[in-house]
């Protein structure tokens, strides 16, 4: 009972049926609306008896059945169970506390022929969640525009939404930044306790890891600032392990690094890109970008010196006897492609010599020009 | 005809791969010529079909499965045309002479021969001197002709057209 209200209907409203003599129930106990008439709409279902209106939303309404009722002159249908779904209301009503999760409508005699299935069929109908859309029909090009305009803004709302999430996300991250760099640095307090093979690991990531405040673009108006103080950053990033490495590092694996130091806001291929294109521009930098004869792009330290590297590859055929791109890239930790850098750039100081067959290309130490050494 | 002696470098794999280093390929085509102009002398193979290179153990090494290909054979042939130790027979070069002794060489040698057999002044068969015991055995008609060319023009020799063969009277 708590779902009904004190509503009158609307004269606007249209009335499906109306029958007299109606006396409602909450859940099995008989109410204080007595013999009253009750009308439907399509939303509503009123009682009213003198004065008095009540009303309830046709939208709580699961299902309803009508009931045999046995009494000394036979069996007559004269009950309709309607079962409710549980209260939403907060417009004043006639009862507060509802005893049952069903009403029952009463009639005197019998359930009036057809009201059963107007009532169903009005109820199936859900004409009032078709109502709360204004169901416009626009034609012409207004309304096509109208109607873009719409979705424009119903995706602009949802995608809004979808971002509000990952704001969050990122001013936690950047307590996830500051704390792995509070853990590096306690790492690096502690350096001569801790000796273990796989704590410096860890620690070797955790330094790799965490860029306080990330370059990004909105920062900056000018494109090429944000590129050169963006180069300036890479070379804080990549410096140490470039110099792991070996002094030369393929873009590709740059990128990865980069990206990984920054955690969020990641950065473009292209930005990267132009941003190491700046270090050439700048002599004083400790890093340059170099081009391979074969186009392959990599960062190099000005620490780099060809001839160790040079003797480094000469060592590994010396040790293999022939070494293929991939078996130097393995043997000696650089991307594949570097390997073939490598591999290429001894072939042209005449320290190695290729073998192209169906097994793919192979470098052997150069023993035409080492012939007297052999 | 003996066992070829292979050098070292038949069984290093990248001498079968023409080397794109300006210095190293030098090495390699030395190499080759070497290889390629022993292996001529002493299996008396006179005639190199490019397309058919493989069919030449020197080009055909099967122990470390490895070809030269049609194009590098050319390019070995090339460098040995610059010594004068090979000549394309054809304009799409794919049949070539190789001289395991330059025609010049050839020619003395030719000479040389007649004058130890006491063959000046006389005329004898292509037969009898590629038959000969000596370095001229199994002598090619054609570079055999080329020779004698040589020493036509230096007015040493004359080449006769015979029944049944070709014939050179030698001046002295």
């Amino acid at each position: 009972m708590d779902r009904f209200e004190y509503v009158k209907p609307d004269p606007s409203d249209t009335v499906l049926c109306r029958h007299s003599n109606v006396t409602l129930y909450d859940g099995d106990y008989k109410t204080s609306f007595h013999r009253g008439n009750i009308i439907l709409t399509v939303t509503r279902l009123f009682w009213t008896s003198g004065e008095a209106w009540i009303s309830l939303q046709l939208r709580y309404i699961v299902y309803m059945e009508s009931v045999v009722t046995e009494s000394l002159f036979g069996s007559k249908t004269k009950t309709i169970i309607v079962h409710l779904l549980p209260s939403d209301n907060k417009n004043p009503g006639p009862v507060a506390c509802a005893k049952g999760e069903y009403i029952k409508l009463d009639f005197k005699d019998k359930i009036p022929d057809g009201f059963l299935d107007v009532f169903q069929k009005t109820v199936a109908e859900k004409r009032w969640a078709a109502t709360k859309i204004p169901h416009q029909i626009r034609t012409g090009i207004g309304g096509i525009e109208k109607n873009i305009y719409e979705k424009q803004k119903a995706s602009d709302i949802s995608i809004t939404d979808a971002f509000k999430d990952l704001d969050r996300l990122m001013i936690t991250a950047k307590d996830m930044v500051m704390l792995s760099k509070n853990i590096s640095e306690k790492i690096k307090e502690k350096q001569g306790a801790i000796s273990d093979d796989e704590t410096v690991r860890f620690k070797s990531y955790l330094l790799g890891l965490g860029v306080d405040d990330p370059v990004t673009r909105s920062a900056f108006t000018d494109s090429n600032a944000y590129y050169t103080t963006l180069c300036k950053e890479i070379i804080k990033i990549i410096k140490v392990s470039l110099e792991e490495v070996g002094g030369t590092m393929a873009l590709a694996e740059v990128y990865c690094r980069v990206n990984r130091a920054r955690g969020l806001d990641l950065l473009s291929p292209e930005d990267l890109m132009n941003a190491c294109y700046m270090m050439n521009s700048d002599k004083s930098l400790p890093v340059k970008l170099k081009k391979f004869d074969s186009g392959v792009l990599a960062l190099q330290s000005s620490l780099y010196d060809e001839s160790i590297v040079l003797k480094k590859i000469v060592e590994e055929l010396k040790i293999n006897g022939s070494l293929s791109a991939q078996e130097l890239s393995t043997s000696i930790g650089v991307s594949v492609v570097l390997a073939k850098e490598y591999l290429l750039s001894a072939e042209k100081n005449g320290k190695s010599c290729r073998d192209e067959s169906i097994e793919g290309l192979r470098f052997y130490l150069n023993k035409f020009l080492d012939e007297e050494n052999m | 005809m003996g066992e070829v002696q292979w050098p070292w470098q038949y069984s290093f794999p990248p001498f079968f791969t023409i080397q794109p280093n300006a210095e190293t390929r030098k090495k390699q085509l030395e190499a080759w010529r070497t290889l390629l102009l022993e292996y001529c002398r002493t299996q008396k193979v006179c005639v190199i079909d490019v397309r058919e290179g493989d069919r030449l153990s020197v080009f055909n090494n099967a122990v470390i499965s490895r070809k030269l290909s049609p194009e590098a054979i050319t390019i070995v042939l090339e460098a040995l045309q610059r010594t004068g130790n090979a000549e394309p027979l054809d304009k799409s070069r794919t049949r070539w002479h190789v001289y395991w002794h330059t025609l010049d060489e050839w020619a003395s040698i030719v000479y040389k021969w007649a004058q130890d057999n006491a063959m000046l002044n006389t005329v004898c068969t292509f037969y009898e001197i590629a038959n000969d015991s000596g370095d001229l055995n199994g002598i090619d008609d054609g570079v055999l002709t080329k020779a004698l060319r040589v020493l036509e023009r230096r007015q040493q020799a004359e080449i006769l057209t015979l029944e049944g063969g070709s014939g050179v009277k030698f001046f002295a």
